[in-house]
């Protein structure tokens, strides 16, 4: 080969174009990338983490949390919903300008109604100045779709370069051995249970591969004063007479996953944060009606929060988690009973279904919004061959509203006082 | 043993090409293919010795991985043999440890063949691979102590970067230095692919410890760098090595020319073109240019893929040259062969369409040791065990087990790839499906995994007859060398002299 000078440039330059290309064209496009607004808002995101959730990011990379665990949500696109908030002094102006987009609308009913559902932005776009032109107000809810965000609750909308900006190291992960973590402080934000999956991940949830990280906690003799760290266990792992405290690393790690969202609003990533869209879905009409959004919403809420325990069959665990198919305790007249104990836990012995159950439920509500808690609360009420009606946004505030910031979790006796 | 062949044959020049018309003119070569090897021994005793063992560390911290699939308990009071660190120790072991060392003996046996000139300073390459030994085991255990980067294939903590980069310099450079020395001036296509793979290491190497660990660059410009660095270390630094080597093998073991050199050079010239684009995945939290670039040079990459194979079956085609089975030849045969379909599996993961499905499934991680076992360790086990008895003076210590090797990995790449691949895909169409269940879609994977760790209980078996034979080899080597110093040290001890 004579032309080997001229072979060797070539490739030198074929492989210094991708240096270029994948390594110094994103450092000058996002090297300098800085914070963004929220939409409609003044606040910006990210802001840094806190110095404990910093330092579990890094038991994050050490222990390899990656090599089972992706970062990162996966978006189709978006779908838009128009809510009436206000229809104005015309109101048959308004119903006409709504039913010209939705012939299906049976009339205007009490405020926040839902006129169109899971339209393209541009129709939502149309729709919204129509309403105007005729003297109503309306109100467009943006919602991300895809399967990792509706079927799975995994997040508000998909990832973006923002969400990442001070992480180091980056570790978005390539794997689902188990769920994406991008959204886990929403989905499970509470510490306990947190610490507890980590000590003993198939105590919480039955069949999980995850393996148990016991090397991080310590396990004691409970001196003259019991840890105020110390885990609360399950029954099945309490040993009378020791306590088991996380080490430092374990708490950073259980901090840095509770500091794990994405249901921030941006300017290239809109979505609408839960409140109000899907629990006015066409108002009381509804209910009952199977697939509608609100029962999808209730059911990915519940397959990636109460199913851990409580089985996506509803059927619970023999002897450790009481059933919620056929439960006294789900299927009363009202909601005051099941939606406090999602709201502040449950712990103490109870008798459900016949049977003798102690129970520990951390506060799982707690952080879901009303129309979260509304949708998962009905999914739970109208599956398994429970027939209880909807739960809607407005009750479950209500009883946000008693519970207050309650630290203690409900009693059963506590519970049997309240109206049914 | 020596190396009979007839320099025509080196590299597989076309017949049609007349490369030494002008090396004709010089005077005859006078360097015996002998005097190569032996100038060769020391540095590639040491490369391959250290490569075996860390294969079988390989093998072993991948099966303690696997069995958690069985047990999660499974050692899990260990801190160290945690599944997050065991799983990349595995990977990295396996490239680091194995792939890249046994890369650089084999490009440095062909160089100093092709281009007939023994290696001079025989020390300096042996005390860089001691070196670049002893970096793998800094990096090994930096991340079974925690303290891994986080990055993907890059997982070695600084200490061990640091040792790999230096060790890898100095070896190349002599890789180098024998390449401008050589007396046969004429180039093969192995010396386009493996020159470009020499050089390729230490950039991305170093632009990847630089932004990611020294000075990290920020957000998402991490992922951007740690997939361009993966892709062009695992696919395109491995091909370059794997197939230049391969390319010189083929007409060796076949009897026929490669066919054809123009084509192997096309294969070349595209591979670097368009798979150095390769990498970044179709849904990453990137600006959208970068995937979609990154999917149309994937799907270019078909070109050398294909191009490869073409050569592989038109050299082979029609060679009535006869192998024993389970010889250097298989091994070689079976790594273009895994070659050819994990870069097909490359490709068809960065189509959007298929990516839905296979993205974050065990499909990749199947496509990775298709690539890292089937392609290149196979080809890797064919050369060395071709020129390991010829560069010692020794024959293998057990023949047979070196067929044993070949069948038993054969089997132990499909019991593992294959297992994996289809609980991929079952899990990418589970995931997709909006009624399963999270868990449901887990643990329809579980039995494949549990399949694949037969695959890798295998692959150790073979491994370990791989380690043994290069240990009796050594040994034998060594106490060769025992002998002659003891009977240089006894011949004059004649009675006279040591009254006197």
């Amino acid at each position: 080969m004579k032309n080997g000078t001229l072979i060797f440039l070539a490739a030198f330059l074929a492989l210094g174009g991708s240096w270029c290309g994948f390594v110094l064209a994103p450092q000058l496009q996002l090297g300098g990338a800085k914070q963004t607004t929220i939409l409609n808002s003044s606040d910006v995101y990210p802001v840094a983490r806190p110095g404990g959730a910093n330092l579990g990011l890094q038991a994050y990379r050490a222990n390899g949390c990656a090599a089972c665990h992706t970062k990162q949500v996966r978006q189709d696109g978006v779908a838009c919903d128009v809510i009436l908030v206000n229809s104005g002094t015309n109101r048959m102006a308004v119903q006409a300008a709504a039913q010209a987009f939705n012939p299906a609308l049976p009339g205007l009913i009490g405020s926040r109604q839902t006129i169109l559902q899971h339209v393209s932005k541009a129709d939502a776009d149309a729709a919204n100045v129509k309403i105007s032109t005729a003297g109503g107000k309306a109100e467009i809810s943006i919602i991300a779709t895809g399967l990792d965000i509706i079927a799975r609750g995994w997040g508000l909308r998909g990832s973006v370069a923002e969400d990442f900006l001070y992480d180091n190291p980056v570790q978005l992960g390539s794997l689902r051995a188990g769920p994406d973590l991008a959204d886990e402080a929403s989905r499970l934000p509470d510490a306990n249970w947190q610490l507890v999956h980590l000590y003993a991940p198939r105590s919480l949830v039955e069949g999980s591969m995850m393996p148990p990280y016991r090397y991080l906690f310590e396990v004691r003799k409970i001196g003259s004063k019991p840890s105020p760290d110390a885990l609360i266990l399950p029954p099945e792992l309490t040993v009378a007479g020791y306590e088991i405290i996380p080490k430092p690393e374990a708490k950073e790690l259980a901090e840095y996953l509770l500091s794990l969202h994405v249901d921030t609003p941006l300017p290239d990533a809109p979505v609408t944060p839960p409140g109000g869209s899907y629990a006015t879905v066409g108002g009381e009409s509804q209910a009952g009606s199977g697939e509608d959004a609100m029962f999808a919403r209730g059911r990915a809420v519940y397959g990636s929060l109460c199913g851990l325990c409580h089985g996506n069959d509803g059927l619970g665990k023999p002897g450790q988690v009481p059933p919620l198919a056929g439960s006294e305790w789900v299927n009363n007249k009202g909601v005051q009973r099941i939606a406090r104990i999602a709201l502040a836990g449950i712990s103490g012995k109870i008798q459900a279904e016949g049977r003798d159950w102690n129970l520990s439920m951390a506060a799982m509500g707690a952080a879901l919004s009303d129309a979260d808690l509304a949708a998962v609360l009905t999914f739970i009420r109208q599956s398994w061959g429970n027939q209880t009606g909807t739960v809607t946004a407005d009750e479950v505030q209500a009883v946000r509203a008693a519970v207050g910031a309650r630290p203690q979790p409900m009693t059963a006796d506590e519970l049997k006082t309240l109206p049914e | 043993v020596s190396e009979s062949q007839n320099l025509s044959n080196f590299g597989g020049c076309d017949a049609a090409v007349p490369p030494r018309t002008a090396a004709a003119a010089r005077p005859p070569i006078v360097v015996s293919s002998t005097e190569i090897d032996a100038s060769l021994r020391t540095p590639l005793l040491a490369l391959f010795g250290g490569a075996a063992y860390w294969l079988v560390v390989s093998s072993v911290l991948a099966m303690i991985a696997s069995i958690k699939f069985h047990a999660p308990d499974f050692l899990a009071a260990c801190s160290w043999l945690t599944y997050g660190r065991v799983q990349p120790a595995a990977d990295d072991a396996l490239l680091y440890g194995f792939c890249i060392p046994a890369g650089l003996g084999v490009a440095l046996w062909l160089f100093a063949q092709l281009g007939q000139a023994p290696l001079r300073g025989a020390i300096v390459p042996v005390v860089a691979a001691k070196l670049w030994h002893l970096g793998v085991l800094f990096g090994l255990v930096g991340i079974l102590s925690g303290n891994s980067t986080g990055f993907a294939w890059l997982e070695f903590p600084r200490a061990g970067s640091v040792v790999l980069f230096f060790a890898y310099l100095l070896l190349a450079l002599w890789v180098m230095m024998n390449f401008a020395a050589r007396r046969e001036r004429a180039l093969f296509p192995s010396h386009w692919f493996l020159v470009a793979a020499l050089l390729w290491f230490p950039w991305i190497y170093s632009t990847a410890n630089l932004f990611l660990v020294a000075w990290p660059a920020r957000g998402v410009v991490q992922f951007a760098i740690n997939s361009w660095f993966a892709s062009n270390l695992l696919f395109v630094w491995l091909a370059l090595v794997g197939i230049g080597a391969a390319f010189y093998f083929l007409p060796k073991f076949s009897g026929r020319p490669l066919q054809s050199h123009y084509f192997a050079l096309f294969a070349f010239g595209t591979l670097v073109l368009f798979g150095t684009w390769c990498g970044i995945p179709p849904g990453a939290p990137l600006p959208a240019w970068m995937p979609t670039l990154s999917s149309v040079a994937a799907t270019l990459t078909v070109v050398p893929v294909l191009a490869v194979g073409i050569i592989t079956w038109q050299s082979l085609c029609g060679s009535t040259h006869c192998e024993p089975k389970g010889g250097p030849f298989c091994f070689i045969r079976f790594g273009l062969a895994s070659f050819v379909l994990s870069s097909l599996m490359l490709i068809a993961m960065t189509c959007p369409r298929i990516s839905r499905v296979t993205e974050f499934t065990w499909f990749g991680p199947a496509q990775t040791q298709l690539q890292l076992y089937g392609f290149f360790a196979m080809t890797m086990f064919g050369a060395i065990y071709h020129l390991l008895p010829r560069v010692a003076g020794f024959e293998w210590p057990f023949p047979k087990l070196a067929r044993v090797h070949f069948w038993i990995s054969l089997l132990g790449v499909a019991l593992l790839v294959l297992p994996l691949a289809i609980g991929g895909v079952e899990q990418g169409l589970k995931l997709n499906h909006p009624d399963t269940v999270f868990m449901d879609a887990l643990k329809a994977t579980l039995p494949f995994l549990r399949v694949s760790t037969i695959g890798l209980m295998l692959l150790l078996f073979g491994n370990l007859l791989f380690a043994l034979n290069i240990s009796g080899l050594t040994f034998v080597w060594e106490k060769s060398l025992v002998k002659k110093a003891f009977a240089a040290v006894a011949a004059p001890l004649n009675t006279g002299e040591v009254r006197a």
